[in-house]
């Protein structure tokens, strides 16, 4: 019988999709999003979500410890990147996406431009 | 008496009775053969978990009628594409489970579904024919068909290509030799289990399995190949469930290893067709119980001059053709009228060939169209190519 | 239950006489499976289970049954979600399946008509290869369900907002009575091939519409179908304030642009997206509701216009409230997955909904009035939270905001003991509740149709008996209905 699989909260089946389903239709991100070891911060505007990279495996909950990386972007700015409306490198410099510490750019750019 | 279903009890109770089993998805053509025929509720599969809940219960006690509801459905499987809830993917093991309490209470199979298992117990095989003469099917061709105490490869005929479709073990062995690969066939091979699995008839299942995975284990091969769909879908699927995996044992479907040849050089297909139309009848045991879709149609594809088309109902839509599940057996006349409706199927593309790759299929198959009095050419895959090399 | 007499063998075997052996069951296996359904409704076994093939073995059943005083139950799927196909007397059901044919579509009247046993699914299937430019409409619920049905009980589509609930685009209909007498409703009644419409003559069809198989059994039905336009799209929308979102829905469905709008809590969203059973609940900081938008356009300027409008509506609504987002469908299924796809590819089945064993509602139409919606959402909110179930909460503007569809989908699991009886007991008070507040349940269950008739206008109630009493006076169809025992 299928068993849910990831968070229950709104917000986070969305991360987890995005996420999961990139990693089943790319190998390479796959083998990337599986050799990463890393904890990041998301925050939509609505509360924050937390998402633990822990090799071959991916959490994603409301419990926030510390993050090696935060992340922060509201809904709606999400949205329109998800749609193509936009690029994450254009929201970043429009300071519609901030990234903190900004030396986790690139890392987090490879994490999310795929998935989103 | 056995409780199979008490098992899947959170499954039998998830089922509201949506429907959605009873055609396929986004589609509308007709799915379940025993729903299309019998038309009651309880033929369908939602029905059944009904009835299994039923029993569950104590609402309903086991009776002739179950046993005719359960044992009138050829588990293709086919609902288990369609139901778009978290229990599609159990539902034939539900079916299968209901047979086996049915048995164990006395109520099932039909009878003439205890025959075969009778002679499965006694001969090795469910038709009744003399253990010793399972590699009969060699007559005129002894020397072309490897007999070693070791090899790489076995070569696993199966009960119906051994005892009935005879031409196609020869086929397969003369396109095996084609290849070069080093197999064996074996006199010692037993039926795979599949016909007293999709009865209920679990006593004799588990000498079976550990018989064949005992055989495979003395050739020491590492590749078991199988011209069945039926024995493919039992050795993989069903012999874990018994037994311990043999390691580094691959199972592999005629088709599977064959396309794997034609991709690697090893077989050419030197003779050419002349714009030939065929079709492509996915077996259920092959298709929707083992996932193997693409080999079979990429042997196809790869021969010169042969166009495929495909009928509306294909892959994990096909169309069942009747004779699994003990159908084939328990309801003779309504097994060739679910076939019928294939051959029509098939009739509609403008084929001059229906290709399959099942001996059970094939047989079946070639019933409808004796019946209908069809012009369709039925031919496996294996039996096609053989005429190519 | 009939009572087991010597006519009970003749009535087996005159019932057999007419469908067939092979169509006509009394073994326990076909009754029990019969008599109940996804609901929290109680269980109770019909007699038997008939499957006529036409219109013919329909009259002949009902005037054995009449001559008999053999209770009757029209059945197809099963699945209104009401009880109405449990037979609370017992007596014969009639499984209508085998009439399933698409007998005429008409691309200049624009209808089609049909026979009971077509599904959504059938209907889908035919427009899609043969009346491509044509277009019917769907529920929010799986394929397998009688297109007939759910016109005759008022049920809502995603054309409702343009239309109104279905059976307000039944064009005619063909019934057989109790006493075995077919009737042709509409134009159909002077032309065979016409069934255009009902007016202007008398109009009978309130005679079947709603009745839930009291006055007879329908046999054929003409219902409407709509040109499809070249551009479709969907929106939706996340926010949190329940009035600015409503004050939008509104707008938007007096504006006469929408094919669609849709009001869910996020918890039906979570449930659609197949979240598991009681865990489809609204979690501190998310967002509460989610808009589902529907509209079509002939032309790329029409579709801009219309999408202008909605989004100048939709900034009205951010002003309010500043956490509120916009987005395509198609993006909301590339975020959360092909489940979201439900709202704009029916007929679908929400597995989400369905894979529990129990679905219930109590589905409602009331005022569109703003202040009756929000008190009706917050009502049966701490009703449902009482009984500690899920708000999956599904609304739906109707007929340009003349009323609304007000609904909770309910999904319970009928092996957890106690828990139909506790969803029994919520569906009690939550009608109770809202039938206060003015909303009336369509496909009214029995048990609420008592407490209806003691509030409703008593002349009514009486040309009500008046007009089954004239039709069916031995009572035998779908008895235990609304007062008639």
């Amino acid at each position: 019988m299928e068993v849910w699989e990831g968070p229950t909260d709104i917000l986070g089946i969305g991360l987890y999709h995005s996420i999961t389903s990139r990693m089943n239709e790319d190998s390479d991100y796959r083998q990337f999003i599986n050799d990463l070891e890393l904890n990041v911060v998301v925050d939509l505007g609505f509360y924050p979500l937390m998402i633990k990279f822990k090799k071959e495996s991916l959490e994603i909950t409301r419990v926030i410890e510390k993050a090696d990386v935060t992340l922060k972007v509201n809904a709606q700015d999400l949205f329109d990147l998800t749609e193509g409306k936009s690029s994450m490198i254009w929201f970043f410099l429009k300071r519609k996406l901030k990234i903190k510490p900004f030396l986790k750019l690139f890392k987090v750019y490879k994490i999310f431009s795929k998935a989103f | 008496m056995t409780d199979e279903i008490s098992k899947y009890k959170e499954e039998i109770y998830s089922c509201t009775r949506c429907g959605t089993c009873k055609y396929i998805y986004h589609v509308y053509d007709d799915s379940c053969p025993s729903g299309k025929k019998f038309r009651f509720e309880t033929f369908y599969p939602s029905g059944k978990l009904h009835i299994a809940r039923g029993l569950l219960e104590g609402k309903l006690e086991w009776s002739e009628r179950i046993r005719d509801i359960l044992f009138s459905c050829p588990l293709c499987g086919n609902c288990e594409t369609q139901c778009q809830c978290r229990q599609h993917d159990v539902l034939v093991d539900i079916y299968e489970a209901l047979r086996a309490d049915a048995v164990s209470h006395g109520v099932g199979p039909l009878p003439s579904q205890k025959v075969f298992a009778e002679a499965i117990e006694k001969e090795h095989n469910p038709y009744k024919e003399d253990h010793t003469n399972r590699l009969n099917w060699k007559e005129g061709i002894e020397s072309e068909v490897p007999q070693k105490e070791a090899a790489e490869i076995l070569y696993f005929v199966g009960c119906t290509s051994s005892y009935r479709q005879k031409d196609l073990a020869q086929a397969t062995v003369k396109i095996l030799n084609k290849t070069g690969v080093d197999y064996t066939v074996s006199e010692d091979e037993w039926c795979c289990g599949s016909p007293i699995m999709r009865t209920g008839q679990l006593d004799s299942v588990e000498d079976v399995v550990k018989h064949n995975l005992d055989l495979i284990k003395k050739i020491g091969a590492k590749k078991v190949v199988t011209s069945c769909a039926g024995c493919y879908r039992t050795m993989k699927v069903d012999f874990p469930k018994y037994a311990e995996q043999l390691e580094g044992v691959e199972i592999l479907h005629i088709t599977e290893f064959l396309q794997q040849m034609i991709e690697a050089g090893k077989l050419e297909l030197p003779k050419k067709l002349e714009n030939v139309i065929v079709t492509y009848h996915d077996p259920c045991h092959l298709g929707r119980h083992s996932g193997v879709y693409d080999a079979p149609r990429a042997i196809i594809q790869a021969i010169p001059g042969v166009t495929l088309i495909e009928m509306s109902r294909v892959r994990e839509n096909a169309w069942c053709c009747g004779a699994g599940g003990g159908v084939k057996s328990g309801f003779k006349d309504w097994s060739v009228e679910i076939s019928a409706e294939r051959i029509k199927e098939a009739e509609e593309t403008g084929c001059t060939i229906l290709l399959s790759a099942c001996p059970f299929c094939k047989t079946n198959l070639q019933d409808a169209i004796k019946a209908a009095n069809s012009k369709i050419q039925l031919m496996d895959i294996v039996d096609l190519l053989n005429k190519l090399i | 239950m009939l009572q087991q007499t010597e006519d009970h063998d003749q009535i087996s075997e005159k019932l057999g006489k007419i469908v067939g052996k092979e169509f006509i069951s009394n073994h326990p296996e076909e009754l029990l499976i019969y008599s109940y359904d996804m609901t929290e409704h109680p269980p109770n076994n019909p007699d038997y289970v008939v499957m006529p093939k036409n219109v013919e073995e329909i009259q002949e059943i009902l005037k054995l049954a009449n001559k008999n005083k053999i209770p009757v139950v029209p059945f197809v799927t099963g699945s209104n979600i009401g009880g109405l196909t449990i037979p609370l007397k017992g007596g014969l059901i009639v499984d209508l399946k085998r009439m399933d044919r698409i007998l005429h579509v008409n691309t200049e009247d624009m209808y089609m008509v049909i026979e009971p046993g077509v599904t959504f699914g059938h209907v889908y299937k035919c427009f899609k290869n043969d009346y491509p430019h044509f277009r019917y409409c769907y529920p929010f619920a799986p394929p397998f369900a009688s297109v007939m049905a759910n016109a005759l009980l008022g049920g809502l589509n995603n054309l409702s907002l343009k239309y109104g609930c279905m059976s307000e685009v039944i064009n005619g209909i063909e019934a057989v009575l109790p006493n075995g007498e077919v009737v042709k409703i509409g134009t159909c009644m002077c032309w065979d091939d016409q069934w255009w419409g009902r007016v202007p003559m008398p109009d009978l069809l309130g005679l079947f519409t709603s009745w839930q198989g009291m006055t007879g059994i329908v046999t054929k039905i003409a219902l409407q179908i709509w040109p499809r336009k070249p551009i479709r799209d969907y929106k939706f929308i996340v926010s949190n304030d329940l009035v600015a979102t409503y004050k939008l829905v509104k707008k938007l469905a007096t504006a006469d642009i929408m094919n669609d709008i849709l009001l869910t809590s996020i918890e039906t969203i979570k449930m659609v997206l197949g979240v598991p059973l009681g865990q489809a609940v609204h979690l501190e900081g998310e967002p509460r509701w989610a808009t589902i938008l529907d509209f079509s356009a002939n032309t790329q300027k029409e579709y801009e216009a219309k999408a202008d409008i909605i989004e100048n509506l939709f900034k009205e609504l951010k002003s309010v409230d500043p956490k509120a987002a916009y987005s395509s469908i198609d993006n909301a299924v590339k975020l959360f997955g092909e489940k979201f796809d439900a709202f704009q590819k029916m007929p679908m089945t929400i597995g989400g909904m369905l894979e529990y064993g129990g679905l219930t509602w109590v589905g409602t139409y009331m005022t569109s009035n703003p202040d009756t919606v929000v008190k009706g959402v917050h009502t049966a909110f701490e009703l449902i939270e009482k009984y500690n179930f899920e708000k999956c909460l599904y609304t739906r503007m109707m007929k340009g905001g003349h009323y609304y569809a007000f609904r909770f989908l309910l999904r319970f699991s009928k092996e957890k003991d106690g828990e139909t009886e506790r969803m029994r007991q919520l569906n009690q008070e939550l009608f109770e509740s809202l039938f206060e507040l003015g909303a009336f349940p369509y496909k009214t269950p029995a048990e609420f149709t008592d407490k209806i008739l003691a509030r409703c206008d008593k002349n009514w109630a009486k040309l009500l008996k008046t007009v089954k009493t004239a039709i069916d006076p031995n009572m035998i169809m779908n008895p235990g209905r609304w007062g008639f025992k």
